[in-house]
């Protein structure tokens, strides 16, 4: 069974994070542990796209579903090309990392306001879904 | 101008691609063959679907063909799909190629991660295609 739990038709922003994470764990399955532990809600925005993708982590799974779900833990919102930033930047601890000059791009658009995260305050969540999604 | 699309569109877009040091710079470590999927759209001049195929190596194209058959074109490792309009916006730059996915105005099969990876290639190869001089078959 695949760890990726598509629910109802995903479209666009929220296929590309599906077929996302289900390549990394595909091509990597030790991220896989990354799905245990608590169930955290996590919501990725792209405002230039009016799309938005919401994300469940727990029970071994990552349930995606497009449009917003109840009380995220953890909102990213930011334009499409800073979405993609993301996946691209090399990791230091499961956060983008300021030696690399894609993360350091990410940390200076986090500091301008272009690319937020509501909830940064709970680091293992972030660092979970980055790491879910990075391809660095 | 080469009629977008056909033979003649395709060869000269691969003109391009091998010439420009920007695509080389970002594809350095592509590999892997891709096919463009320009659907029918028959009141426009597209009576069926065309399959454009490339392999892509290093930054250069070794080998292209157009109008392979269906069975050819989806053995890509990435195939690229959108009906004959959507790929008109990209090629005059009315729709960014890298939104248009994300919106999914274009269709992508293939490994996700390696895209993501090579957004810049893409990016930069969907750009060259805005290059190259086109009339349309619908403007005929």
């Amino acid at each position: 069974m695949s760890n990726v739990v598509r629910q109802g038709e995903l479209f666009g922003l929220s296929a590309i994070i599906a077929d996302l994470i289900e390549g990394n764990l595909t091509s990597e399955p030790e991220r896989k542990r990354l799905l245990e532990g608590k169930t955290k809600r996590v919501r990725i925005t792209a405002t230039d796209l009016d799309a938005t993708v919401s994300l469940v982590l727990g029970d071994g799974t990552v349930q995606i579903s497009e449009g917003k779900s109840p009380d995220p833990h953890v909102w990213i919102v930011a334009d499409s090309i800073t979405l993609l930033d993301l996946p691209n930047a090399k990791l230091l601890g499961g956060l983008p990392s300021v030696a690399d000059s894609t993360g350091r791009a990410v940390v200076a658009k986090m500091v301008t306001g272009k690319l937020k995260i509501r909830g940064i305050l709970r680091v293992g969540t972030v660092r979970r879904v980055q790491m879910l999604l990075s391809v660095a | 101008m080469p009629l977008f699309p056909s033979q003649e569109w395709l060869d000269e877009y691969v003109v391009m691609i091998k010439a420009s040091p920007d695509y080389a710079a970002a594809a350095e470590t592509w590999e892997g063959d891709i096919t463009y999927v320009f659907e029918a759209e028959p009141e426009k001049g597209v009576p069926e679907d065309v399959y454009s195929w490339m392999d892509l190596w290093h930054g250069d194209v070794r080998a292209h063909k157009y109008g392979v058959t269906k069975e050819e074109g989806e053995a890509a490792k990435f195939v690229i799909r959108a009906p004959y309009s959507r790929w008109k916006e990209v090629i005059k730059k009315e729709l960014d190629p890298i939104k248009g996915m994300m919106q999914g105005k274009l269709k992508l099969k293939g490994d996700l991660p390696t895209i993501v990876r090579y957004v810049k290639a893409s990016n930069e190869l969907v750009n060259l295609a805005a290059n190259v001089p086109t009339d349309f078959v619908d403007e005929q």
